[in-house]
């Protein structure tokens, strides 16, 4: 497109000229009837960039989403777990001792791949902390609680 | 005539860059629907959204002030759709707050004081929240409250009355 006009267009000709101008022109008209192989690799290329690069982005967000939805349930879970375990009796808490979740696990099953598990601790002179974890197995993400409970001698204050 | 052909694209040039830019732009475009109806299918809109979110803070600290459950109230009645709840206002007042969910998309909480409606707010955009109760391991109830999106369980929150003094 930017090519230079053939030199023989620059200033009149002789008939050679002529003759060489017209050849010159069928020659420029039959390359400009088509792309070279290389402005196609070149654009295809750029296509291809862009494309693979939206495709990277799109499934960046989707897998933050689903961590993000993961994430949500996972704190929903443990926050109702959290209250169970506030109402269990003190002398229920045995340190040492790892349980499974008591509430509904209806949620939990919606979490593929994730365990959850309940380490209860001493913690010191009648003090009790019940480490609540969920945790994912194909990844080290997890997500965890800590109720503290002390111990009222049977009284209402958890 | 090769004075002309520099100064633009030919025809056949534009209808190839058009019809580029039209792949990827339907590329695109077909990205971003199927992440819309990712972002729809999943409950994360629910709770980022400020009525669901509202509803469940209030409702919480509502349940966690609250002294009983009265049976029913101005027409009121306990059951899935609807929470009865007997709290202490800020000024010392007895108050029962019904909260009734039966609309779908709509969530009301209607306080009374004496038999006498004294206030109500409205939200709106909420999923369909249902009541229920969840026995505690020592003896107490709780209050649960539940909400479905797309056929599986999205919120649910377990809430007991804290012990007054």
């Amino acid at each position: 497109m930017f090519r230079k006009p053939p030199s023989s267009l620059e200033s009149p000709a002789s008939p050679p000229r002529i003759s060489a101008t017209i050849d010159g022109v069928q020659r420029s008209c039959s390359r400009l009837a088509g792309f070279t192989l290389v402005e196609i690799l070149v654009a295809l290329v750029i296509l291809g960039l862009i494309v693979t690069t939206s495709l990277a982005i799109f499934y960046d967000r989707q897998k933050r989403l689903r961590a993000a939805d993961e994430m949500i349930i996972a704190w929903q879970i443990l926050a109702n777990e959290a209250e169970v375990w506030r109402h269990r009796p003190y002398d229920s808490l045995v340190p040492g001792a790892s349980s499974a979740f008591l509430s509904d696990p209806e949620l939990l099953a919606q979490l593929p791949g994730a365990k959850a598990s309940a380490a209860i601790e001493h913690s010191g002179p009648a003090l009790r902390s019940i480490h609540l974890t969920i945790h994912w197995s194909d990844s080290a993400k997890k997500a965890e609680v800590a109720v503290l409970r002390s111990d009222t001698g049977g009284g209402s204050l958890w | 005539m090769s004075r002309r052909r520099p100064s633009g694209f030919s025809l056949m040039e534009m209808v190839v860059a058009i019809a580029l830019l039209g792949i990827f732009l339907l590329v695109l475009v077909a990205l971003e629907s199927e992440m819309f109806r990712l972002e729809r299918s999943i409950r994360i809109n629910m709770m980022s959204h400020p009525d669901p979110t509202a509803v469940l803070s209030r409702l919480r600290r509502d349940v966690l002030d609250s002294h009983g459950y009265p049976e029913a109230i101005d027409g009121h009645e306990q059951s899935e759709s609807t929470l009865i709840l007997l709290g202490l206002a800020e000024d010392g007042a007895w108050e029962t707050i019904a909260w009734d969910f039966s609309e779908e998309g709509v969530a009301r909480r209607i306080t009374y004081r004496s038999g006498e409606k004294v206030g109500e707010w409205t939200a709106g955009n909420v999923p369909v929240f249902t009541i229920a109760s969840f026995d505690m391991p020592d003896g107490g109830v709780a209050v649960r409250v539940q909400a479905r999106h797309g056929g599986k369980l999205a919120i649910d929150g377990i809430f007991q009355p804290r012990i007054h003094g």
